[in-house]
């Protein structure tokens, strides 16, 4: 702590009044601006990052905001997307970005599956705001979207045969990783090894080496980077143990698939943003921070056909 | 008495009698003395008035300069011998046949008993005894002293009874008649402004014309009560005590008798005709000069016999001021209705400390407009009703400010409705100029704040407490009828709690004080 001086003091002294006075003819409730958009439903954050073919200037606006898919899984181009009002906000180049969403989607921007049951699903989309509208126009050049990355918003809660990442998913606002597996898609190797064991391995908490994970793995990247590592259990475990609760991610061909911690709801998660329960995974991923890649300029799919992506 | 005073000068006033006017043999003693018994306050214009009432009667009443004796400031013996001898003079006119008058005046101390003449004393009884025994046909004895009132009492002589005389039947050209300027136990008061006393400076009005209320252009000697009565009572309203003159008269034979004739200007006397009915203040040469009268003319002919040379006439009206600059010519009429005049508020009188009013009241209706006092708000419109006083140190005002002004957050999404209720106190200082008042000053004001939100968006209204303090500038320009257009501006700033906002959400609290811009504009009515 910096030291206090006699003159700052004999100041903050004279001022008390005055602050004093101050509090008391300013009291109630704070009134707000036009800054003041609500209080947020969901917030995401993430990183707008990654090589643009787009001839931007140095110091060029990006404009981030919340894209949702009216088709469900299967657009397939972002002129299938609908823009949600409200979610555009502008900064200069690569960066961080956060965005609050204080609407929740409208009519125009639900998926409604064959049994009724309605879900929102989007992407984080990034575009040159050439008439500084807050919104896309047609003319106006998109440089990204978050690709790997997925929101969904579901007014009430999925069952499994309507939830687009084949799971149940409650109520309300998820983020998750892409791709899905699209509806009818063949099944993957056959079922998990069923994870009933007590093996001691602290699943899910950072880690510098493996031996800090007690038998299990410290794994540095799963399918994406892993902030401070996470610690895992190899398939097969080298001791045979499967931790109970945890869950089986299959890294495709040539690649270890590992146990990680499973989860219904990120309150279960002991680590912080961007840890998360993962809607898709149903395990505690760091996919709450959604990158959006400015390098591809044409929209991957939502799902994939074939075996469960990893 | 007041209902009998009313009666008989009503009376007096309707009812058609024979006038006399004083015969050519009238006698005026007029005794002044500012200086009383032992302990008693020396007295300013008693002096003063004895000179004045000579002067008026030898101007306007016509008497002879040769028979006004003027004892000013002299001992009971100098007095009771100057009436002694005037009574002999009379005495041996009377013989002659002549139709003889005395007209005594005193002005200073006295008690319910005696005249107090610099540390002597003249019985009132005496004094009493000496007109009432006087060989003059009329004799009229007027005091204008403290509990002079007493004096109508002596010998069973009752002021009530005074008025029980039937003035058609009996107001006469002979007997006595006495005009006290107070009732017993009353203080007679003088004035600096008026320079004599309350009392005589009315009666000396009356005799100037204001008492004229049949309009013949001559005063009575109840014309000449009356209206001093009134004005007397008014003057002394205006101060911690009342003073009702009292008079008894015991006159014999039919008709009035007539105190002067201000008609009949001559010499270096001219009139002032004067306007409307109001009470009018008349200064010699300038603003500011001697007071020369302040007379509420009565009757419809209301002149008033001045000598020539150049007053100051201030109209009083109940809602402005004129002002008129008039010179009256030997011989002449000036005519206030023909002449220029400046009109003066009330509330510019009171400024300046020149009207009879402490204070003003004034209804203000300003609509105004306001800079932003949050982010996205632009100018907003503003309603604002005061009431307020002005003073001469001074004027404040409790002003009430409505305002509410719709508005969107930045995404355009989330309308919102500010409204705000201030209720705060003005001070201000007014310069007045020719044309245009100019105002400067301070207020302060408590403001109550609402936002509320027609959105299906998670928010709540929110209600806040804060306050405003702003400089004020303004000019007012009199438009007539007490309204005046009002313009008003200055900078104003504000405190209130307001939310610290990241991306759109509310990430904390901070005292906002916001400066912005206040103009406004519109009427202010003064009572």
């Amino acid at each position: 702590m910096a030291p206090v001086n006699g003159t700052a003091v004999k100041r903050g002294r004279r001022l008390a009044p005055v602050c004093l006075a101050m509090g008391v003819l300013a009291c109630g409730e704070t009134l707000v601006d036009s800054d003041y958009s609500g209080t947020p439903l969901f917030t995401l954050q993430g990183v707008v990052g990654g090589p643009t073919e787009a001839p931007l200037e140095p110091g060029t606006l990006v404009t981030t905001a919340m894209f949702w898919s009216p088709q469900g899984l299967t657009a397939r181009r972002y002129d299938e997307l609908v823009e949600q009002l409200g979610t555009a906000s502008a900064a200069p180049g690569p960066r961080p970005y956060f965005m609050n969403l204080f609407d929740e989607p409208g009519p125009q921007h639900l998926f409604t599956t064959p049994s009724g049951a309605r879900y929102a699903i989007g992407r984080v989309v990034a575009y040159l705001d050439a008439n500084r509208n807050g919104r896309l126009d047609p003319p106006e050049l998109i440089l990204g979207a978050s690709q790997g990355f997925a929101v969904l918003y579901a007014p009430q809660d999925l069952a499994a045969g309507d939830s687009p990442t084949g799971k149940p998913l409650r109520a309300g606002w998820q983020s998750f990783m892409l791709p899905l597996s699209c509806p009818g898609s063949t099944s993957g190797p056959g079922p998990a090894p069923v994870a009933d064991g007590d093996c001691g391995v602290p699943l899910g908490e950072p880690c510098d080496t493996d031996a800090d994970c007690n038998g299990g793995v410290c794994l540095a990247e799963l399918l994406i980077p892993l902030p401070h590592r996470m610690c895992a259990i190899s398939e097969p475990p080298p001791n045979g143990c499967r931790q109970r609760g945890s869950v089986l991610i299959r890294r495709g061909p040539g690649r270890e698939d590992v146990w990680i911690q499973g989860c219904q709801s990120s309150s279960e998660c002991t680590r912080g943003y961007p840890y998360q329960c993962d809607a898709r995974l149903l395990a505690c991923f760091p996919s709450a921070e959604v990158q959006v890649n400015l390098n591809e300029t044409s929209m991957r799919p939502f799902c994939v056909s074939g075996p469960p992506p990893p | 008495m007041r209902a009998w005073l009313a009666i008989a000068v009503g009376a007096a006033l309707v009812l058609p009698l024979t006038v006399r006017a004083l015969p050519d043999e009238t006698w005026v003693l007029a005794i002044g003395h500012n200086v009383g018994a032992q302990g008693e306050v020396g007295l300013l214009y008693a002096e003063q008035d004895a000179r004045a009432i000579a002067g008026a009667l030898r101007e306007h009443g016509r008497v002879s300069s040769r028979r006004t004796t003027l004892v000013l400031g002299e001992d009971a013996v100098s007095v009771r011998g100057a009436l002694q001898d005037v009574n002999a003079k009379i005495r041996a006119r009377a013989g002659e046949g002549k139709h003889t008058a005395l007209i005594v005046f005193y002005s200073g101390h006295a008690d319910a008993n005696a005249l107090h003449l610099g540390g002597t004393e003249l019985p009132l009884e005496e004094l009493k005894a000496l007109v009432e025994g006087s060989a003059a046909g009329v004799r009229v004895l007027i005091i204008d002293s403290c509990r002079s009132g007493s004096v109508t009492r002596v010998k069973g002589v009752q002021a009530a009874e005074s008025f029980r005389i039937d003035l058609q039947d009996s107001i006469a050209t002979e007997g006595l008649a006495i005009i006290t300027s107070s009732s017993a136990g009353e203080a007679s008061q003088e004035s600096d402004q008026l320079q004599g006393s309350f009392f005589t400076h009315h009666f000396v009005n009356a005799l100037r014309g204001a008492a004229d209320s049949d309009d013949d252009g001559k005063v009575t000697l109840s014309e000449a009560y009356s209206y001093s009565y009134s004005q007397t009572l008014r003057s002394s309203g205006q101060t911690v005590a009342l003073q009702h003159p009292t008079y008894s008269w015991d006159l014999k034979g039919r008709g009035d008798l007539v105190l002067s004739a201000p008609a009949d200007a001559q010499g270096s006397t001219g009139r002032l005709r004067l306007a409307e009915p109001a009470i009018y203040l008349i200064t010699a040469e300038r603003e500011g000069g001697a007071v020369v009268a302040e007379v509420s003319p009565q009757g419809t002919r209301r002149e008033l016999a001045l000598r020539a040379g150049d007053y100051f006439v201030q109209q009083r009206n109940p809602s402005e001021f004129r002002e008129y600059q008039v010179r009256v010519a030997a011989g002449g009429v000036a005519d206030l209705s023909t002449l220029p005049f400046q009109t003066v508020r009330y509330d510019r009188l009171v400024r300046r400390r020149g009207g009879p009013a402490e204070h003003v009241h004034s209804f203000t209706l300003l609509a105004a407009g306001r800079g932003p006092m949050l982010r996205g708000q632009g100018a907003t419109p503003q309603l604002l009703l005061g009431w307020g006083m002005d003073f001469d140190w001074g004027s404040f005002s409790l002003r009430m400010r409505g305002m509410s002004a719709g508005a969107t957050s930045a995404d355009g999404l989330l309308p919102r409705r500010h409204s705000e209720l201030g209720i705060g106190l003005a001070l201000q200082r007014f310069v007045d100029l020719r044309h245009l008042s100019l105002a400067f000053g301070l207020y302060a004001e408590g403001v109550g704040h609402r936002q509320s939100f027609d959105t299906q968006r998670l928010v709540t209204g929110r209600r806040a407490w804060g306050a405003g303090f702003g400089g004020l500038l303004a000019a007012e320009r009199h438009l007539g009828a007490g309204f005046a257009l009002r313009l008003e501006g200055g900078p104003v700033a504000g405190i209130f709690k307001r939310a610290v906002i990241d991306r759109g959400a509310e990430a904390g609290t901070e005292i906002a004080t916001p400066l912005t811009w206040w103009a406004a504009g519109g009427l202010v009515w003064r009572q």
